[in-house]
């Protein structure tokens, strides 16, 4: 009985603790799921060195992504184009525009531009750009494209994060276990019916090629 | 109230609470920059994000093995051995492994600088190009100018000598002190060839060492230690086994492999190796002689075993049986060298060696001259001395040292310290700060090898290329070849009009090496080809007749005459710093040294019977005296040193090599007088004795080995080749569990048992030859090199906080001179049923579809629970953020996440690697190849002792060698998994160390 007594002591207090620290929390006046795509925009982000618009390149001009993201299909970083893509077109093209002249500025002192990132993920994750360009399956015969993460950049003025969860676990597996065509789904119908997953009833052609998304250390070493 | 709430909802709110203060603290994080690249690199292969590899060459030591560095962002970041040169053949030592570090330094020279009294000055480089040239210019006798380097390997030896001689100064001097100039006198003397020759290690079936320690250092250790598995590895039971046996005064990692160690008073080999010659001759009736038979007879007369057994105080029995089996094998091959046998007469010494061997028959079998090896470029060190002596006397107007440490690598008596005062214009192009460089009075910092052009000449056949891996990583760094054309280009020489980068001297000489192999065609592509492979590589026979040379045999070697009073100062090599090179990196001060298992620091190995007539304890601080000098260091007790000497490793005690060097241990250089052998002109390394006592100081030893005895608990097991031979399966089972007349049971069902499939495709697993693995310490650095493994430093490794997720453990069997060290890779053991899975409170550890234990460092709080349960002690917990010093950061691997202050770590089969070769199988849609992956660990080792693949692949060669399928487990004969009673199952399968005497263990 004593030992009883003590027991709803110790939870009594826990949740005493526990409440003051939910209380604490709602206090504060900003919380996640209020913000809107710009808010987040605005506290993730300083302003850009140049007020570079995806809108009119991507958008009104149709300029390819890969154009000026060259390793995006071949490495696991999309990477920053370098400042000589920037000046190859614009050494000709828009040169009495003020922010293409602060462009040009940059290439002629030799001195990269110091842009400020958006679509950010944590150093502890591995991120393959070229996986998912050139994943081809029977929803995206044609590979991923790029706005299907990134929202679509080629109407942004002023790139933001679309999906404010961007670069979260559950938003990464959001698509990998719901998208009917990925393996992870179709492990996941497999193993919702039969419980011992076997190598055929995954994949009756091949071999166990992909990775397993839901395991931890596919993204996390 | 409590009755209100139930467990449920009390996380729901804790969890509540937790994610809103997450998302505010994820919403205070500052924004990253992006900073693009200005122009995007001309090279195509280039992609960030994407490992480049340069194939090169190996620099840190005089063996030249090919190397593949790994670049990521035109950063070195691993070097590897290249699987296409013959004479590393994809495996690198330690010291190779840690050359990355040596490249990121953080002592290294940044600028150019002169001095400014006791202080330096930064000056711009041409300044001091223009301030090299007219210290040149200054000097009136140009042969007053002496040069110093410590690598003239390939071209740049000719080279070196093509520039002094267009100054006009005086040749070049090489410092190695671990030279070996002894045999190649020896050879010139007996053989008439001065060279080194290749030893087949792989060709003998009996192998007699007498102090080389061929498995550390000497010669060509990566290939040693390959030749000598083939040699001496059982593998199965058609195959035949090797004999080896070490004969001397002291042992350390060599002849902690030996199967038989025969003590012997220090400097007494040269009775032994005499006898067994005289032995060997009456046995065979001279067959391998011809007409010197009387000759040889009547020369070896006085050397009977019985007077080598007294005077050597060996045991004559056990010399009888090595004698006995030296005759008798077919081929045999006897080995010296080393410092222990360097002593005043080690050319004589060596010369009994060529003796015994050519009396075996084994010239010519085992021995091959013809080789033409590079090992030996050193300068010998009577030729050093007389510079010295020229420099004493005012003789030496300019100096310039270039990767060359004369203060430090020359022993005190030398009186090199004086000497150097006396140089008016020291000049250093060393890459890195040493001894030496802090008296230079002005530095022009030279580059590492892995950012300049070079090539090397192992041995014939063998042309090595050596290629910038990336840009100098200072601005203000130059080639030492280039800054050397740069001052003849100012001084207006005109030697060197046609090729004013050493590139174009190295390409035109490289002219000249296609026309030596033949190779028709284009030059460029021919060069392009031999950049891309590290070299050119052809297979060459060597014609060796050599003929005995009976002048050789006027000595009249006896017990070598050691000095002084008190016990005999063996300075051995160390496996870790060489001579003393690798001291300033970090990852070669924390990996252990195997057999004493010390890290950071100097030793004394004194035997346990000496010490207990002297009072000492293990870890004491002794005072060791001898008539140049005293040290203090503190006591191991070790059974494999002789009771009447004292054995102190090289390499340690720097005063001027950077933080990670300066002050740990002694450097046993100042204890030796200064004397060589008069034949060859090499360091006499075995002259003196020292006087030792206790200081009364505990002595600062910090070791990894927590327990020098595995008390019966099977981690290392032993069967002999009979029981081998025979198929029988030795598993030791723990006597503890055996109580109950059978193994313990499982309590949880296996997961494949559980749910069939559940190991997907893949299984991961390893076997581990504890046969094949001699200790090496080769894969230690690698996962320290793949894995960013923090340094932790000396005092944190003696609180128990060391990092390595890899360890050679050494367990010692036995007592006295017939002790054992038993050594063995223990790394994570990827358990089926692991310990430390189900203590996680978070899942940061849990077992995934391809047999891995998982470790996931995001989610792990730190609790250690996993580590507590771990019986094998393989998790390791960052106490600390650990920090890399500036520049060695840069090696950092990108593809493995820095673990922070709170987090346990452990290797999980190099992970990352699994992953990129699974993405490329991917894209190719295929399943992974066998062989395709290949951890760190199992990559660089040199005698091929560690198999990783897929499990559940019977195919696989790994799943061949475990032999853990449930129809094969009958069939084992050397597999044993560590551990089998606390049902773990381990995804690791040791395979039991033969041996031709049982090993007991005690429990």
């Amino acid at each position: 009985m004593i030992r009883n007594a003590q027991h709803r002591t110790w939870i009594g207090l826990l949740a005493a603790a526990a409440v003051a620290v939910a209380l604490l929390a709602l206090a504060t006046p900003v919380t996640a799921q209020k913000l809107t795509n710009e808010d987040v925009a605005k506290i993730s982000a300083g302003p850009q060195p140049i007020k570079f618009s995806h809108k009119v390149h991507a958008g009104d001009n149709n300029i390819d992504c890969q154009y000026c993201h060259i390793y995006a299909r071949r490495s696991y970083v999309s990477g920053a184009p370098p400042v000589e893509i920037c000046a190859g077109c614009h050494k000709y093209v828009g040169t009495q525009l003020d922010e293409v002249k602060k462009v040009m500025g940059y290439w002629e002192r030799k001195e990269p531009i110091p842009w400020v990132k958006i679509h950010d993920v944590p150093d502890f994750v591995r991120y393959p750009h070229y996986k998912h360009i050139n994943a081809k399956n029977e929803v995206y015969p044609n590979g991923i494209k790029c706005q299907t993460c990134h929202g679509p950049i080629e109407t942004m003025n002023v790139v933001h994060k679309y999906y404010s969860d961007f670069g979260t676990m559950g938003w990464c597996l959001k698509c990998h276990l719901t998208i009917p065509g990925t393996l992870e789904f179709k492990r996941a119908v497999a193993s919702a019916t039969n419980p011992h997953i076997t190598k055929d009833s995954i994949d009756p052609n091949g071999g166990y090629r992909r990775p397993l998304l839901t395991d931890c250390l596919t993204c996390h070493y | 109230m409590a009755d209100g709430i139930r467990r449920r909802d009390l996380f729901k709110v804790i969890a509540a609470g937790g994610a809103t203060t997450a998302a505010i603290a994820a919403c205070a994080d500052k924004p990253e920059k992006l900073i693009p690249y200005l122009l995007p690199p001309e090279n195509i292969e280039f992609v960030p994000g994407m490992p480049l590899d340069y194939a090169t060459t190996c620099m840190e030591c005089p063996a030249n093995c090919g190397m593949v560095v790994k670049t990521r962002e035109a950063r070195a970041i691993k070097a590897e051995g290249n699987p296409d040169h013959p004479i590393n053949q994809g495996a690198l030592c330690m010291r190779g492994q840690a050359s990355v570090q040596t490249h990121y330094n953080p002592a290294r020279l940044q600028t150019s600088m002169q001095r400014d009294g006791e202080t330096w000055k930064q000056i711009p480089w041409d300044a001091a190009e223009t301030a090299f040239a007219n210290a040149i210019k200054a000097v009136g006798n140009k042969s007053q100018i002496v040069y110093m380097t410590g690598n003239a390997s390939g071209t740049r030896g000719g080279f070196l000598d093509k520039w002094l001689s267009a100054m006009g100064a005086s040749p070049k001097l090489v410092l190695d002190p671990l030279g070996q100039h002894n045999i190649k006198a020896a050879n010139q003397l007996t053989f008439r060839r001065a060279e080194i020759p290749q030893y087949r290690i792989d060709q003998a079936t009996l192998l007699v060492n007498f102090g080389a320690e061929f498995l550390e250092t000497w010669l060509n250790p990566v290939e040693n230690n390959r030749l000598y598995t083939t040699m001496h590895a059982y593998d199965d039971a058609t195959k035949r086994k090797g004999r080896f046996v070490q004969v001397g005064p002291h042992v350390a990692l060599t002849g902690a492999n030996a199967d038989h160690w025969i003590k012997a008073k220090p400097g007494s080999e040269p009775l032994i190796v005499l006898a067994l010659a005289r032995e060997v001759l009456s046995r065979t009736h001279g067959r391998a002689v011809g007409a010197d038979r009387d000759r040889l007879t009547s020369y070896l007369e006085p050397y009977t075993l019985e007077r080598a057994a007294t005077e050597s105080g060996a045991e004559a029995e056990a010399l009888r049986k090595l004698d006995d089996d030296f005759a008798k094998a077919e081929p045999g091959l006897a080995l010296a060298g080393g410092n222990l046998v360097a002593t005043t007469e080690g050319t004589q010494f060596q010369i009994a060696v060529n003796l015994l061997n050519y009396v075996a028959g084994n010239v010519g079998r085992t021995v091959l001259f013809g080789a033409s090896r590079q090992i030996d470029l050193s300068s010998s060190h009577a030729e050093v001395e007389a510079v010295v002596k020229r420099m004493q006397a005012g003789e030496v107007k300019l100096l310039i040292v270039d990767g060359a440490n004369p203060l430090y690598h020359l022993p005190a008596s030398s009186q090199i310290a004086g000497a150097l005062d006396k140089v008016p214009t020291i000049v250093s192009l060393s890459s890195a700060w040493d001894e030496t460089t802090s008296k230079a009075h002005l530095v022009l910092p030279g580059a590492t090898f892995l950012e300049r052009w070079g090539d090397a000449f192992p041995q014939r056949g063998v042309y090595s290329l050596v290629q910038p891996v990336m840009a100098t990583y200072y601005p203000d760094v130059k080639a030492a070849e280039d800054t050397l054309l740069s001052v003849s280009a100012k001084l207006g020489d005109a030697t060197f009009k046609a090729t004013p980068t050493y590139r174009d001297y190295l390409r035109q000489a490289w002219q000249q090496v296609q026309k030596e192999v033949g190779a028709s065609g284009d030059f460029e592509a021919f060069w392009r080809t031999s950049l891309q492979k590290g070299g050119v590589f052809r297979t060459v026979s060597f014609s060796s007749s050599v003929r005995l040379n009976p002048d050789a045999l006027s000595g009249k070697p006896g017990v070598a005459k050691i000095a002084g009073e008190g016990l005999v100062l063996l300075p051995t090599v160390s496996l870790r710093h060489r001579d003393g090179r690798g001291a300033s990196n970090p990852w070669l001060q924390e990996i252990c040294d195997p057999v004493s298992q010390v890290v950071w620091g100097s030793w004394a190995d004194i035997n346990p019977v000496t010490a207990k007539k002297m009072g000492i304890a293990h870890g004491d601080m002794l005072r060791v005296k001898s008539p140049m000098g005293e040290v203090e260091l503190p006591a191991y007790l070790h059974y494999g040193v002789h009771e009447d000497a004292i054995a102190i490793p090289m390499g340690e005690g720097h005063t001027h090599s950077g933080r990670n060097a300066d002050g740990y241990g002694i450097n046993v250089l100042d204890l030796l007088p200064n004397a060589a052998d008069p034949q060859s002109g090499e360091f006499a390394y075995l002259t003196t004795r020292v006087q030792v006592e206790r200081t009364g100081k505990p002595g600062y030893l910090v070791q990894l080995d927590h327990s020098p005895r595995q008390l019966g608990r099977g981690i290392i097991q032993t069967q002999t080749v009979e029981q081998a031979r025979a198929g029988e399966n030795t598993e030791e089972h723990d006597p503890e569990e055996m109580k109950h007349g059978h193994p313990y049971f499982d309590f949880y069902p296996l997961r494949e048992d559980q749910t069939p499939g559940y190991h997907h495709t893949y299984r991961w697993g390893m076997t581990i030859d504890t046969e094949r693995c001699t200790g090496c310490s080769a894969c230690v650095a690698a996962c320290y090199a793949e894995n960013n493994l923090a340094i932790v430093g000396k005092t944190r490794v003696g609180l128990g906080r060391e990092m390595p997720w890899l360890t050679i453990e050494r367990f010692i069997e036995g007592e006295g001179d017939s002790f054992k060290a038993l050594m063995q890779p223990m790394l994570c053991q990827q358990c089926g049923n692991a310990g430390c899975e189900p203590v996680c409170p978070v899942y940061a550890t849990y077992h995934n579809q391809e047999g891995l234990n998982a470790q996931i460092y995001n989610r792990c709080v730190g609790t250690r629970y996993c580590s507590n349960n771990c019986p094998y002690k393989v998790r390791r917990f960052n106490w600390f953020n650990y920090e890399w010093e500036a520049p060695l950061n840069m090696q950092l691997n990108p593809d493995v996440t820095v673990r922070s202050k709170g987090v346990m770590e452990k290797c999980t089969f190099c992970v990352q690697r699994i992953a990129r070769a699974r993405r490329t199988a991917n894209g190719e849609g295929r399943d992974l190849r066998d062989g395709e992956v290949t951890p760190a660990c199992v990559q660089t080792c040199p005698t091929k002792a560690l198999t990783f693949g897929n499990l559940a692949d019977p195919n696989s060669a790994v799943s061949k060698k475990a032999m853990r399928g449930r129809n094969e487990q009958d069939k084992r004969v050397r597999q044993y998994e560590v551990f089998p009673s606390l049902k773990q199952h381990p995804a690791i399968t040791y395979l039991r160390k033969v041996t031709f005497e049982p090993i007991n263990q005690e429990a």
